[in-house]
């Protein structure tokens, strides 16, 4: 098949447009993705922190967390202001679940223990002051610690709510982001094919005018030089006089021949005998 | 042939993607801003409910005690709490009978014992802040207003524009390198080719051919030209035409093989941003070193292998051939880049930096030799140009999509995918070298102590080498790939950033590079432009060690690019000036050879100088005492070059005149 040189370069720049396009958007959705993903766990982030300030509250009395008594209370009220909050949960700083409230609450694990993936990310980040995330599903857990009166980790608590329906929030913005994706690499197509063959086109003429002329120089006739011709292949003048000098030596030297199987199958395309 | 024509081409079709990949752009985040708005902007308002509903259950509760509300002591040491708890809640404020009685966060809220944003907004100007009120209970004149910027979500976007910004740059870099490869291997090389065909015949070497199997316009040209040769066909002066088209065929591999350099760069430049934070993560206490010691090690061993490997390689691929030194040292790379993904500990770590050291510097000396053996005197200077340019362009591309990447998906992902560029790397010089190596008239002899002597005993080689080009290679190392990526994370500058301020070296050294050699040729000042240059570098350090953040790392690391953009060309050039005799003795490329040897000292020495400093004296003491070591250096290079300059010729003292 044949390719020319408009198509190539249409089909090699439409990569570099594709790659930039594609790669903007992933990263555009992923970003985006992010930020709507980390403003709604600093929402909750807020219960979770008002609920564990007021455990430190009574912890830092010197009180110990297994022997708080309104605890379920506290998680109902906490519960309460946000609708959102599937679950609560205080635990100790060994995993043993003091109170719990919600659906949410109890993934797996042994009965009376936060689950092991709590606990892998509660050990790793939730006894600093950073709020540890867990995934599971479209769940997300978020733990933080409760410090005692020493500065110790007393226990914690984990909140859980429920990401389906920011998730679905997101991917909703999907089709429309193909759509326009779509109508902007169509564009850059169109766009590019038109100022691609703009460019190409004065060469193209040039480069098939030299090959005309060089194919009458194979027949033994002497090239049609044009001016703009020449200035475009100054090397092709000097070209044309060695290989007609060196076919009229030739025919001087040798009879002319029938042009054998090897020449016939050089002659280029389309060029008569 | 006129090949001019070529480059405008190139231009122009870059310049026509890179506008329409910027206007793409420019829609695309409008687009998403507008999709992704209403699904923040919710979640925002209800954070700031919950926030006030907090704070308003423990003023409730002081009021249900018995205290009343306008009497309460501390409110707004409560409000401030609440708000050092939550950044993204601009302000908070108690509100009774239609005054302000407690209040915290920006004074721009506010106007007096009111909130401004009870104010109708200008005309065309949307309200500065989304303000929610809270009833408290059993007081119907009191509210809670929490007010969240109204430009959080336009500021928080504009961090992704900043991001999709360094794709784009990386974009249009990819763009350029693919015109060039596709320009260059389907039009620019094969016409090329054409031409020398013809100008061979045109000269009597009538047994040259064209030989493409092109099917574009250039392809039927070339099998024009080939038949119009077989008509007259010779056979006498094949062999003459056998290797003036060895090397016509070379050329167009070089162009090639530019793409392959430009994608092991890559490799490498991705990881510049964050490796000495990723060093940091897996640091692990050393007796009698301190933590930023240990964690300069492995740059410095990579620098050091790096340097060392390079002669041992080059001559490796003299015997070998460049294609399976180039193979071998992609491999190995590849495999140092997986080994560092996965390192759990600071010793795998520094292996595998060794590893991908020695694959590094097989890879660059291989293509390097390739190039000068593919090429004729004529044409080098060219074609290194082409083959350092995609060394530049990964350099630019590195840092920008490396740091938008770790932050996507973590450091070691980056390294995995890294290793995988190297693969890349590997399976396109496998397609482009050829298999046996290309005749070489001699052989280079490689360095040895004796020739390194023979350069140190000139005073005016040690004041360029030791102390030009050394302290140029580190301050690079120490300020750019060490202190700064460790500095700005610890401030909690995002990997994406920093990525995006050592860009702005390497976009400045593309700019101003031409120009300073250009200006340098000019104006024939050698040591002005390297005293310049070293003193601009020791400027650069000064600022990147001011307080600031962001702001004067960009303005310090601009200083540092333009610094090392005015010392490269002016030092190879003044090289050629100050050693004479030692490359009449040594020859050029071993007098070469010596002064990158030594230049690349800078980048071994340079992460240990910065780590004791650091450990001493911290991150700004440390940047003050690199500035300092270059200072220092810049005054005892002029302190040499003057007392040692050479002297005129005595062309005005009187001439005997023979008896």
């Amino acid at each position: 098949m044949r390719l020319t040189l408009t198509t190539k370069i249409i089909l090699l720049l439409q990569v570099a447009l594709c790659f930039a396009l594609l790669s903007t958007a992933a990263l555009s959705y992923l970003k985006m993705e992010r930020m709507v993903e980390d403003t709604v766990a600093s929402r909750f982030t807020v219960a979770l922190r008002g609920l564990a300030g007021e455990v430190e509250g009574a912890v830092s009395l010197g009180v110990s967390i297994t022997a708080l008594r309104n605890l379920d209370a506290l998680i109902q009220r906490a519960m309460v202001r946000d609708d959102r909050i599937t679950g609560l949960v205080l635990f100790t700083d060994t995993g043993e679940v003091l109170a719990a409230a919600g659906r949410g609450a109890g993934h797996g694990g042994p009965v009376g223990a936060i689950p092991a993936g709590w606990k892998a990310a509660f050990a790793r980040d939730g006894k600093s002051d950073r709020v540890a995330a867990v995934a599971d599903g479209d769940s997300q857990a978020l733990l933080l610690g409760i410090r005692n009166a020493f500065g110790g980790v007393a226990g914690g608590v984990a909140l859980t709510y429920s990401l389906g329906e920011v998730q679905a929030g997101i991917r909703g913005t999907i089709p429309d982001l193909l759509l326009s994706g779509g109508i902007n690499l169509l564009t850059g197509l169109l766009i590019t094919m038109v100022a691609v063959w703009l460019l190409l086109r004065p060469i193209q003429r040039r480069l098939r005018e030299m090959t005309v002329s060089i194919n009458m120089l194979g027949m033994g006739e002497p090239p049609k030089l044009t001016p703009e011709l020449a200035a475009f292949a100054p090397g092709l003048k000097d070209f044309a006089d060695r290989i007609l000098e060196q076919q009229q030596h030739g025919a001087e030297e040798d009879p002319p021949q029938p042009a054998g199987p090897a020449a016939e199958a050089a002659r280029p395309a389309g060029v008569a005998p | 042939m006129k090949l001019s024509f070529i480059r405008r081409l190139n231009w122009m079709l870059t310049g026509v993607v890179s506008v329409l990949m910027l206007v793409s752009l420019a829609v695309q985040t409008n687009h998403v801003n507008t999709l992704f708005r209403p699904l923040i902007e919710p979640e925002l308002a209800r954070k700031a409910e919950v926030v006030g509903s907090y704070v308003v259950a423990q003023i409730d509760r002081a009021v249900a005690l018995g205290f009343e509300l306008d009497k309460l002591v501390g409110v707004d040491e409560l409000l401030s709490d609440a708000l050092a708890a939550n950044p993204d809640v601009k302000y908070l404020a108690l509100e009774i009978d239609g005054r302000l009685h407690a209040f915290s966060g920006t004074e721009e809220a506010r106007a007096g014992s009111r909130l401004t944003v009870a104010d109708t907004p200008p005309e065309g100007e949307s309200p500065q802040f989304l303000d929610t009120v809270l009833p408290l209970e059993g007081n119907e004149a009191a509210r809670l207003h929490v007010g969240v910027d109204s430009g959080y979500v336009r500021s928080a976007m504009n961090e992704v524009v900043f991001d999709l910004g360094s794709v784009l740059i990386v974009a249009i870099l990819l763009n350029i390198e693919i015109l060039l490869l596709v320009v260059g291997s389907s039009v620019a090389a094969p016409l090329r080719r054409v031409t020398a065909v013809m100008k061979q015949a045109a000269d009597g070497h009538l047994g040259v051919r064209v030989a493409l199997r092109n099917r574009d316009e250039v392809g039927e040209l070339s099998r024009a030209v080939d038949w119009a040769l077989d008509s007259v066909q010779h056979k006498a002066d094949m062999t003459a035409s056998e290797q003036a088209m060895t090397k016509i065929g070379m050329m167009q591999r070089v162009v090639e093989l530019r793409f392959a350099i430009f994608v092991f760069s890559l490799a490498e430049e991705l990881t510049r941003t964050f490796l000495s934070v990723y060093i940091k993560q897996l640091f692990e206490p050393v007796p009698g070193l301190s933590m930023e010691m240990v964690i300069g090690a492995p740059i410095a061993l990579f620098m050091l292998l790096w340097a060392v490997s390079q002669p041992i390689a080059g001559s490796v691929s003299e015997r070998r051939g460049r294609r399976a030194v180039f193979l071998g040292g992609a491999l190995l790379s590849f495999v140092g880049l997986v080994g560092s993904g996965l390192a759990t500990d600071l010793i795998q770590l520094i292996v595998a930096r060794c590893l991908t050291a020695v694959g590094y510097a097989s890879v660059f000396i291989a293509a390097q030799g390739f190039v000068i053996d593919a090429t004729d005197p004529k044409q080098r200077a060219q074609a290194i140009a082409m083959y350092a340019g995609g060394i530049l362009s990964a350099g630019v591309c590195g840092p920008a999509i490396g740091g938008v990447i770790a932050g996507q998906v973590g450091f070691r992902t980056t390294f995995l995918i890294s290793a995988g560029l190297a693969l890349l790397a590997a399976f396109m010089a496998w397609q482009v070298l050829p298999r046996v190596r290309a005749a070489q008239a001699k052989s280079s002899r490689g360095l040895r102590l004796a020739d390194a002597v023979l350069c140190l005993r000139n005073p005016r080689f040690v004041g360029l080498a030791v102390f030009s080009a050394v302290p140029a290679k580190l301050g690079l190392t120490a300020l750019l790939f060490f202190l700064l990526p460790l500095a700005l994370d610890d401030q909690g500058v995002s990997q994406s950033w920093i990525g995006r301020v050592l860009l702005l070296y390497w976009l400045l050294m593309i700019v101003v590079s031409p120009m300073a050699a250009k200006l340098s040729d000019r104006s024939g000042q050698r040591i002005g432009f390297l005293v310049a240059g070293g003193l601009v570098a020791a400027g650069a350090a000064w600022v990147l060690s001011m307080p600031g953040s962001l702001g004067t790392a960009l303005a310090g690391v601009a200083l540092l690019g333009v610094a090392h953009a005015m010392l490269g060309a002016p030092q190879l050039a003044m090289l050629a000036d100050v050693c004479v005799k030692e490359r009449a003795a040594l020859g050029e490329t071993t007098v070469i050879g010596m002064f990158r040897l030594i230049e690349r000292l800078g980048s071994v020495i340079a992460p240990f100088l910065a780590g004791l400093f650091l450990a001493h004296y911290g991150y700004a003491g440390a940047l003050k005492g690199i500035g300092a070591v270059l200072a220092a250096c810049v005054a005892v290079q002029l302190l040499l070059s003057t007392l040692f300059r050479p002297r005129p010729p005595a062309a005005d003292l009187p001439q005997r005149t023979p008896a």
